[in-house]
């Protein structure tokens, strides 16, 4: 079952440009200058039901826009977007219930209240009874390890109990669809792992449908088979994990340590410098080369090598 | 509607003013000093001997000006500018009944806290002040705290265009305290004021519960009182709706 639809979206917002110095801003109150920018050029993806999708490019690339247009904030300017077989923009009661939104760099949370206020309030807004609303709040709790802090001001809490506690509020209500813009901003690795765990049990167990934006690809790594990369507003790339795996196959991260620097500018070896520190250098080489690499690194260097990472990959299906 | 989310929601301003008590002290003793002061300025004018009801409006309005009077409220300035209005949005819970039952709550949350001030003023000035004269202002009171909010609610959707709170709230500040009668009834204002006045809507937030309540006005002016206040209510209401609609494309064409 497709529970997020997209088809040809676009979004054209108009920009003011604003004029450099103070006679420049002067001028602008009377005749701004303004510039149509293109955030999406007609982009086509369909997730289906308990698919966790990556959803990920550079700053500037049309990744909250599609958020912010699927989850009804924005307006398309083209195209059509279905989500839970709603039109977004509608923002119909029914959908609204139906979605949940993280920001991770936003929060919802009263600061001079204890977060269980606005849990309470949600609870209302969303009608759920109250063993409906126990029961996820227990579970909840249990597993982001918060339950003795629901009671306490949240201007009292840590960032990360407050990242924890604002991730309760956006799932409190069990949505089935899912937008996340990076959920593990400023959480340390045991937040970290839980929140993977949430998300994994959420998709596996409830069939929730993910939506996963994020600039740290060890999130995206763990928890998303799918990936779409987006770049300038358009798709450059939607496919398995695995099968971007496969293009970069022939392709191997090599790490020395112990080697002279610049020593490998005179190698007569396809190769790409990714690091490169006092007495360490980190490569990408094709696979064939590794036994000339490894005799030109010479003794006394140790040598790792793996398979090239995700970041990599990305970076050169971006070309940046 | 969801009356529940909206009295939670209410509940919840209720209980950040508890966090801060001093607050709701601290806003009291404007409207405490201000009453103080006008009905020691009638005593030495000796204007009480001429308007014997004014230190009874003094007392009415002391203890419910911070409820009635409009503001800008700050709280939706930060909202925009952060971001953080985004998570009311998605939510199945308009972000305007979220401004209005909160600015409800913080209106009781006034009313009732003022109640101290409201005595005091009695205590001190001892006006001639009946229990039925203070009960009909109660009940004209309600309509005005409505109007209040929404006018609030209406004013600080100005966040979507401007970005500093500062200028519309001293503007409204001021508008309001002179055309709602916190300082002055509108009767002993110079008629061209009293007629600019009462084309605003402040007038009925102040001015008219009081002097309604206390007999300064004829039944058919009460009856004229009450439904502008109650029209200004529903043009208020339809404003909010027109301006939320203009002020979401804004969040649409800025994003955040």
């Amino acid at each position: 079952m497709v529970h997020i639809a997209v088809d040809g979206l676009s979004v054209v917002y108009r920009k003011t440009e604003p004029r450099p110095g103070l006679r420049g801003r002067l001028k602008d109150l009377v005749s701004p200058v303004r510039k149509d920018v293109w955030a999406l050029r007609g982009i086509t993806f369909e997730v289906e039901q308990g698919e966790c999708v990556a959803y990920i490019g550079p700053n500037g690339s049309g990744k909250t826009t599609t958020v912010k247009v699927l989850s009804g904030i924005l307006k398309p300017s083209g195209g059509r977007v279905r989500v839970l077989n709603h039109e977004p923009i509608r923002r119909s009661p029914e959908f609204l219930a139906q979605i949940g939104l993280v920001l991770g760099a936003k929060s919802q949370l009263w600061p001079d209240l204890p977060a269980l206020d606005t849990f309470l309030f949600l609870k209302e807004i969303y009608r759920l009874s109250d063993s409906e609303f126990n029961t996820r709040l227990k579970y909840l709790s249990t597993l982001f390890e918060v339950e003795g802090l629901v009671r306490t001001p949240v201007r009292l809490l840590s960032h990360g109990e407050r990242v924890k506690m604002q991730l309760i509020c956006s799932v409190l209500h069990g949505p089935k669809v899912l937008f996340m813009d990076e959920p593990t901003l400023g959480l340390d690795m045991w937040a970290r792992a839980a929140v993977h765990d949430f998300i994994l049990k959420s998709v596996r167990d409830l069939g929730t449908t993910v939506l996963l934006t994020s600039h740290n690809l060890d999130d995206v790594d763990r928890l998303c088979d799918r990936i779409i990369v987006l770049n300038e507003g358009q798709i450059i790339y939607d496919g398995r994990k695995a099968a971007l795996r496969e293009q970069f196959n022939r392709l191997r991260k090599v790490s020395i340590s112990g080697i002279a620097p610049g020593v490998q500018q005179g190698w007569a070896v396809p190769l790409e410098v990714l690091d490169e520190g006092p007495q360490t250098l980190t490569l990408v080489v094709p696979v064939e080369t590794l036994a000339v690499i490894n005799e030109l690194a010479g003794p006394g260097t140790s040598i790792t090598v793996e398979s090239v990472p995700l970041e990599y990959m990305i970076r050169k299906l971006v070309g940046k | 509607m969801n009356y529940r989310a909206g009295l939670r929601r209410m509940s919840m301003v209720v209980k950040v003013n508890l966090a801060y008590r001093w607050n709701a002290i601290v806003a009291q003793a404007v409207p405490l000093a201000s009453a103080l002061f006008m009905i020691a300025l009638l005593r030495a004018t000796r204007m009480d001997n001429q308007m014997p009801r004014l230190p009874a409006y003094y007392c009415l309005i002391s203890g419910t000006t911070a409820a009635m009077l409009p503001a800008i409220w700050p709280d939706v300035f930060s909202e925009i500018r952060t971001g953080r209005v985004v998570h009311a949005l998605v939510r199945p819970f308009s972000y305007i009944d979220d401004l209005i039952w909160g600015g409800i709550g913080s209106a009781l949350w006034k009313l009732t806290s003022g109640l101290i001030a409201g005595v005091l003023v009695f205590l001190l000035a001892r006006p001639t002040l009946s229990a039925q004269e203070v009960i009909v202002f109660i009940v004209l009171a309600m309509p005005a705290i409505f109007l209040s909010t929404l006018l609030s609610t209406l004013f600080s959707l100005s966040a979507f265009w401007i970005l500093d709170d500062l200028g519309p709230s001293f503007f409204v500040w001021y508008l309001a305290m002179f055309s709602s009668g916190a300082i002055l009834p509108l009767s002993v204002m110079p008629r061209w004021a009293q007629r600019v006045f009462s084309a605003l809507p402040f007038r009925y937030l102040i001015d008219f519960p009081a002097t309604a309540s206390l007999g300064m006005v004829s039944p058919r002016a009460v009856f004229y009182g009450l439904a502008t206040q109650f029209a200004w209510i529903a043009a208020t209401l339809v404003s909010i709706h027109v301006v939320w609609r203009q002020a979401i494309r804004r969040v649409t064409l800025g994003g955040f």
